[in-house]
């Protein structure tokens, strides 16, 4: 009972002092704000120019695609938590050992700072963006079941962008350094998550290795349910897909750091 | 000027030999960066299937000015990197100080310590590539003062990457760090690799004033593909006045910084 408390209360500590920390930095966040808003207008537009006198492209007519768009570079706003920069650093430097000595998990204080932070991004960022979208942009609506799967399908996508930035600080044990990892991770997202573009627009062959990846859940199923592209039997199913990369990451991250632990070296003290 | 260009050479020979001290890290990096362009290609091959030309561009020029876009972006990323760790972490941990200590000049000393940055040299070659690959469909009028203007152009647009990594970083004097609003901005330079007919005005002005990525791909390689326009020769100055403005931000926020401690 006693230890409950314990980890009650370090928790609570790390999610306020998470908050503030994320709050500190809020006019940068407001900037993000703008130039997201400015990224999204391009792609609008360069969609906009492709959709100029033509209905449709693989079932999708230009306010569906707007839509998509929307939803998933908002969606990936919420995927960048900052975590694989922190945790890789606390490896980079040695500062690791400390984290070991607390009576709260290691890795569950990195995974529990990203909920402020991204509640953050969620408050200065996605909702003014959507705000202003609902009001000027003409945009699809969705019906309720959609609207429902997309929540529960955004917390598992947003639940996997933690999970993943956890394995790549991870890999700081292996690597030291990080960047190349973090690079990589970026890009395959970007591409590979159907943020940029609806994975059913790729084709054929690149489109049935990229359902098989886990990126494909973190954007390109929630606003698939979103739009009702995928409906009763298969919006579970897609679910199901994302539920279960969600528990092998979970299992991966706490394999690789027991791993990490046997192989961690820190040298001074 | 003799000093400055040895030292040069010596901190490149430094900075290289740093990054393989994490050489799996780096090759994976490499691996990352061979990948984001093949991915840009997909991306642009994937619109274009459904359409034969976008505001009057086929996919042709479309991808000379995705070449051209990596050209500008490698040559910047090849002697600006370190200014991301400015923006990142040097005013906020008050590790600036020490570039502020040596006996050069102190933008000088932050930028040595990642000269000729090996991902800029590949962006370039890779820039390259494409721009080559591209230009075999097109039939393009190259004489020697074009070619000339238009390598002009891209260090134009090297210039204009370098003045506005320089503005955010800078930033973080007045507000701690700045990573975000610098990740955020790159975002839309990767997404501003379209033709300029496409956008609206209002997008149009802040691609070419407010941050003007347009003079960073559009500019040099609407002018190699159609020839001057009036943006051809704005750039410059556009160019230089942002260089002013950057400069003048470091230098300000140099003079307000303070380190932390011993």
């Amino acid at each position: 009972m006693t230890t409950l408390r314990v980890q009650a209360r370090g928790y609570g500590a790390i999610l306020g002092a998470g908050w503030r920390t994320a709050l500190a930095y809020r006019g940068a966040l407001m900037l993000t704000a703008l130039t997201t808003a400015l990224s999204l207008a391009v792609q609008l537009s360069v969609w906009n120019a492709v959709y100029d006198g033509r209905s449709g492209i693989q079932g999708y007519d230009a306010t569906t695609m707007t839509t998509y768009l929307l939803a998933g570079n908002l969606l990936a706003v919420l995927l960048s938590n900052q975590i694989d920069d922190t945790l890789s650093g606390d490896i980079y430097r040695g500062d690791h050992v400390v984290g070991l000595l607390r009576p709260i998990g290691f890795l569950g204080s990195h995974a529990a700072v990203a909920l402020p932070y991204l509640a953050v991004r969620l408050t200065l960022v996605v909702l003014p963006l959507l705000g202003f979208a609902l009001v000027f942009v003409p945009l699809a609506t969705p019906t309720v079941a959609g609207f429902t799967w997309f929540a529960v399908s955004a917390v598992l996508a947003t639940t996997l962008g933690i999970l993943l930035n956890l394995l790549v600080g991870l890999a700081g044990f292996i690597t030291t350094s990080t960047w190349g990892l973090r690079y990589l991770k970026g890009t395959v997202v970007a591409f590979c998550s159907g943020q940029l573009v609806p994975l059913e627009l790729m084709p054929a062959a690149v489109r049935g290795v990229m359902e098989w990846l886990p990126f494909a859940a973190m954007v390109n199923t929630p606003v698939r349910l979103l739009l009702g592209r995928l409906e009763g039997l298969a919006a579970l199913h897609a679910v199901g897909v994302q539920l279960l990369w969600v528990g092998l990451g979970l299992l991966v991250c706490v394999f690789a750091w027991r791993g990490a632990l046997k192989r961690g070296e820190v040298s001074g003290g | 000027m003799r000093r400055y260009l040895s030292l040069s050479l010596l901190l490149t020979g430094v900075g290289l030999r740093r990054i393989l001290a994490y050489r799996s890290d780096f090759f994976v990096g490499i691996g990352a960066f061979a990948l984001r362009v093949v991915m840009h290609a997909l991306l642009l091959g994937v619109i274009y299937q459904y359409v034969s030309d976008i505001a009057g561009w086929t996919f042709d020029e479309a991808l000379l000015l995705l070449g051209v876009a990596m050209l500008v972006r490698g040559l910047d990323h090849a002697f600006t990197d370190q200014l991301w760790e400015l923006g990142r972490k040097l005013v906020q941990r008050g590790e600036l100080v020490r570039y502020l200590v040596r006996p050069v000049h102190p933008l000088f000393s932050l930028l040595s310590e990642r000269f000729c940055y090996p991902e800029g040299i590949g962006e370039v070659l890779a820039g390259l590539a494409v721009i080559f690959y591209a230009a075999g469909g097109l039939e393009l009028d190259l004489g020697a003062g074009r070619i000339v203007l238009f390598g002009l152009l891209l260090l134009v647009g090297a210039l204009v990457f370098a003045a506005v990594k320089l503005l955010l970083a800078a930033l973080a004097f007045w507000t701690t760090t700045s990573l975000q609003v610098m990740t955020a901005v790159y975002e839309v330079a990767d997404t501003a690799r379209y033709p300029l007919d496409v956008f609206p005005v209002p997008i149009r002005v802040v691609l070419t004033s407010v941050i003007p990525f347009a003079l960073t791909g559009f500019v040099p390689a609407d002018y190699l593909l159609h020839g001057a326009g009036v943006l051809t020769w704005l750039a410059p100055v556009i160019a230089g006045v942002l260089t002013a403005l950057a400069l003048l931000a470091w230098s300000r926020g140099v003079r307000r910084f303070e380190a932390v401690g011993p």
